[in-house]
């Protein structure tokens, strides 16, 4: 317990050395999907790679951040933290610490949990590798290499936390979850609008039921949604600011998101609208331009190797929902466009969005009414945020296509099917915020 | 003249909307083949920006006249009435089984929720034009006094606002129900007998059924699992119940050849004793053993033990009322 306050406060340390000027609580926020993810990824390694048990390996963590904060240190930043701008959150900060102080009396919960997540925990707490999982499936029928099919994020988590003494990890969702708000709420609170129409639009997005509901099971979204909103917040400042500080963090962030979930290729988007928007960007050199790029894709895309590797190398080929070949993916997606097929898919999509669909509306009356009163162009933000809406929609129409030639079941997931994409919802409060924002500005 | 007009719409509508949510088959009219067109949705969404309009220009007039003043107050009356019987239908349903409310009352539960949401937004609207008596509106949206409904209806903010109430207000009775389970929940993880290891809240009997498996089966042991059917969703499923289970091998019946094999006739075997799904009497194993010893729990939590005793149709008779079991094999083999 005592080992991860400390463990948090080195946290703060770094993101407050990396990003003197960000605002305390945000500082906070991300400090905590810092500290979660790497939690989830230092001690894996040292496990799988050194042999080094969980109970241990906290120690490793504790030396990488002194280590990072030294460096970080006589690099020349100075830490910035203020207690008395962090105060002026209260009322958050009691509502979120009651609502983590609720989790941690909670038994980790939902069925996924049970059977991967926390299963997995249990399994690497008593010495077993990742590899070791495989042994199970021979005496069964059904369920061929299912523990191999998830990154090990939360699992990891779980071990080293039941490691340290605490009886159930259920507080972490609550942090991931308070994160989540805080980034939301950041994003939206910059901008240039009516204060009580950003108070419905931070609502909207983040007391959203479907994503509350996460906080109550040890399911996997809500870390990545914790993950992908703090890189996106970053991006948005990076986007502002041209700092390549920004881009970095952001690009570690993201990694922790493909440690935890690797089904949805939200970093796809994530990519393909980055590079996009950079084009818009005026104040870069083209070689910085490249550079930026490549560092954050190659950095955001480590665990994937890791992960992908780690299962070719100590299971073989799992087949199932990972490790498609981009040949067979896109024969596939040829063969599944028929007009049956796609109005089937189209109509799976429409009905399981119904759910979403005053987001939509939230959406398209933004973007019309900017178009009817608009005095300047799209900021460079609005670019970024429209292309990942465009291109997580087409990405997931893609997916589902590809899905309905694979699987015969695909149709029966509509719950984790939107639970895949809860991302949209904040995208596209977001959109709307900024797009209000733009037209309460003068001509320039 | 006008006061009796919005009367009349607003009568005609609350009909409507109240015989839309007793009889969802109106909506079976309009349905086509491939394309689910929902009429009722749509004229619930079509008629209520004409009611919001009537209401805003009753209470946005300076002199109210004793109509105006009925029509406001029956509207907001009902509107109440409207969204507690949505959060009290809710929560029937919440603790008893899907689709219960519209099978006791004919009252079709999803349109009640869209109804309730349009009536909370009324709501809302009521309060921000009442209590602030235009100002807070104008300064929230910037309006001059002049054509302000036209005004409004083209500010984007003022839409966006409006939909963002709407999807607030339909989070209401879905936070009701959640808090009303958690509290259950909460209850369950922190007062409970239960082993904290077995304390599964929201798969609960599962939870008390390995409990009293994993008390009856050494650590070092094998257990044969009911085959992963709609028989048995949950103690069939290998990979939920390692969760409780682990160390413990797992054993799927069609594997369990090829466990024994390996073994070579020496091992500890254990089997779970379980009820089919459909409640028929019928059980897993469904083989007949001689010799083995047993111990079951019933639903009413008595346990009862028996020592070499042979499994079959006369045994399996006497099972009536069982939660769940444990065989132990004396030897390594079936």
């Amino acid at each position: 317990m005592l080992i991860i306050i400390f463990i948090f406060i080195l946290s703060v340390l770094i993101i407050s050395l990396v990003f003197p000027k960000l605002n305390s609580l945000v500082k906070v926020a991300i400090s905590s999907v810092f500290m979660i993810g790497s939690l989830g990824f230092i001690p894996f390694l040292m496990f799988e790679k050194l042999g080094i048990p969980y109970s241990g390996s906290i120690i490793y963590v504790i030396v990488t951040f002194i280590l990072i904060i030294s460096i970080l240190y006589f690099m020349g930043n100075r830490p910035q933290f203020s207690f008395k701008d962090l105060m002026t959150y209260k009322l958050i900060i009691i509502l979120f610490g009651l609502l983590i102080l609720r989790n941690s009396f909670t038994p980790v919960r939902g069925w996924d949990a049970y059977s991967m997540y926390d299963g997995r925990a249990r399994m690497l707490m008593s010495g077993l590798k990742f590899s070791d999982f495989a042994e199970f499936n021979k005496y069964e029928d059904t369920n061929y290499m299912y523990y191999s099919s998830y990154p090990p994020m939360t699992s990891v988590v779980h071990a080293v936390l039941y490691n340290q003494g605490f009886k159930t990890p259920m507080w972490i969702y609550g942090l991931f979850y308070f994160s989540y708000f805080v980034f939301i709420y950041q994003i939206i609170y910059e901008t240039n609008i009516n204060k009580y129409l950003k108070f419905g639009l931070t609502a909207i997005a983040v007391f959203n039921p479907i994503i509350f509901d996460q906080v109550n099971v040890a399911y996997t979204n809500l870390p990545a949604l914790g993950f992908q909103t703090a890189a996106l917040y970053l991006l948005i400042k990076f986007i502002k600011l041209s700092e390549p500080r920004y881009l970095m963090v952001s690009g570690i962030l993201l990694g922790f998101s493909n440690w935890t979930r690797s089904l949805e290729p939200i970093y796809i988007a994530i990519g393909i609208a980055l590079s996009i928007t950079l084009f818009y960007m005026k104040n870069i050199s083209i070689l910085k331009k490249v550079v930026y790029f490549a560092s954050f894709i190659l950095i955001a895309l480590i665990p994937n190797l890791i992960w992908s590797n780690y299962i070719k190398v100590n299971i073989g080929n799992i087949g199932g929902t990972s490790q498609i070949g981009a040949v067979d993916l896109i024969s596939s997606l040829l063969g599944s466009i028929y007009l049956s097929n796609v109005t089937e898919v189209l109509y799976f999509i429409y009905t399981t969005f119904m759910t979403m669909k005053w987001y939509f509306i939230v959406f398209v009356v933004s973007l019309i009414g900017y178009y009817l009163n608009r005095k300047n162009s799209f900021s460079n933000e609005m670019i970024f945020i429209s292309l990942m809406i465009f291109f997580i929609i087409s990405i997931m129409f893609a997916g589902t296509l590809y899905f309905s030639v694979t699987y015969k079941w695909w149709n029966e997931i509509p719950g984790s099917f939107l639970r895949s994409n809860i991302l949209l919802m904040p995208l596209m409060s977001i959109f709307a915020a900024m797009s209000l924002s733009i037209l309460n500005y003068p001509k320039r | 003249m006008q006061n009796v007009i919005y009367l009349i719409t607003f009568f005609v509508i609350y009909l409507l909307s109240f015989l839309i949510i007793f009889k969802p088959s109106v909506s079976n009219l309009l349905t086509l083949p491939y394309v689910k067109f929902d009429a009722v949705r749509l004229v619930i969404v079509s008629i209520y920006p004409v009611m919001f309009l009537a209401l805003y220009s009753i209470i946005v007039k300076v002199k109210k006249s004793l109509v105006d003043k009925l029509i406001i107050f029956s509207t907001f009356s009902m509107s109440a009435v409207v969204i507690v019987l949505n959060i009290i239908f809710n929560y029937l349903e919440s603790i008893n089984y899907p689709n219960y409310v519209y099978s006791k009352f004919h009252l079709y539960l999803p349109y009640l929720s869209q109804f309730s949401t349009f009536q909370t937004l009324l709501i809302f609207l009521a309060v921000i034009l009442f209590f602030n008596r235009m100002k807070i509106i104008d300064s929230i949206f910037t309006l001059s006094r002049k054509n302000e409904l036209i005004k409004l209806l083209v500010n984007t903010e003022f839409v966006i606002a409006l939909i963002t109430l709407i999807i607030i207000s339909s989070f209401i009775p879905v936070f009701v129900n959640m808090s009303v389970y958690e509290a259950k929940m909460f209850i369950r993880s922190n007062f409970s007998d239960l082993d904290y290891r077995f304390r599964t809240v929201d798969l609960w009997d599962v939870g008390m059924k390995m409990d009293f498996v994993a008390k009856n089966i050494p650590e070092t042991s094998s257990v044969l699992l009911p085959p992963q059917t709609w028989d048995f969703p949950e103690i069939g499923n290998q990979v939920l119940v390692r969760y409780y289970l682990f160390p413990r091998v797992l054993i799927s019946p069609k594997r369990v050849d090829l466990y024994l094999k390996d073994h070579g006739g020496n091992c500890e075997l254990y089997s779970l004793l379980g009820e089919k799904g459909n409640h028929k009497l019928e059980y897993f194993p469904e083989a007949d053993f001689k010799n083995v010893n047993i111990i079951i729990r019933n639903k009413d939590g008595k346990v009862f033990e028996f020592k070499n005793i042979n499994y079959d149709d006369k045994f399996r008779k006497t099972l009536k009322g069982l939660e769940i079991g444990v065989i132990k094999y004396n030897k390594c083999s079936l």
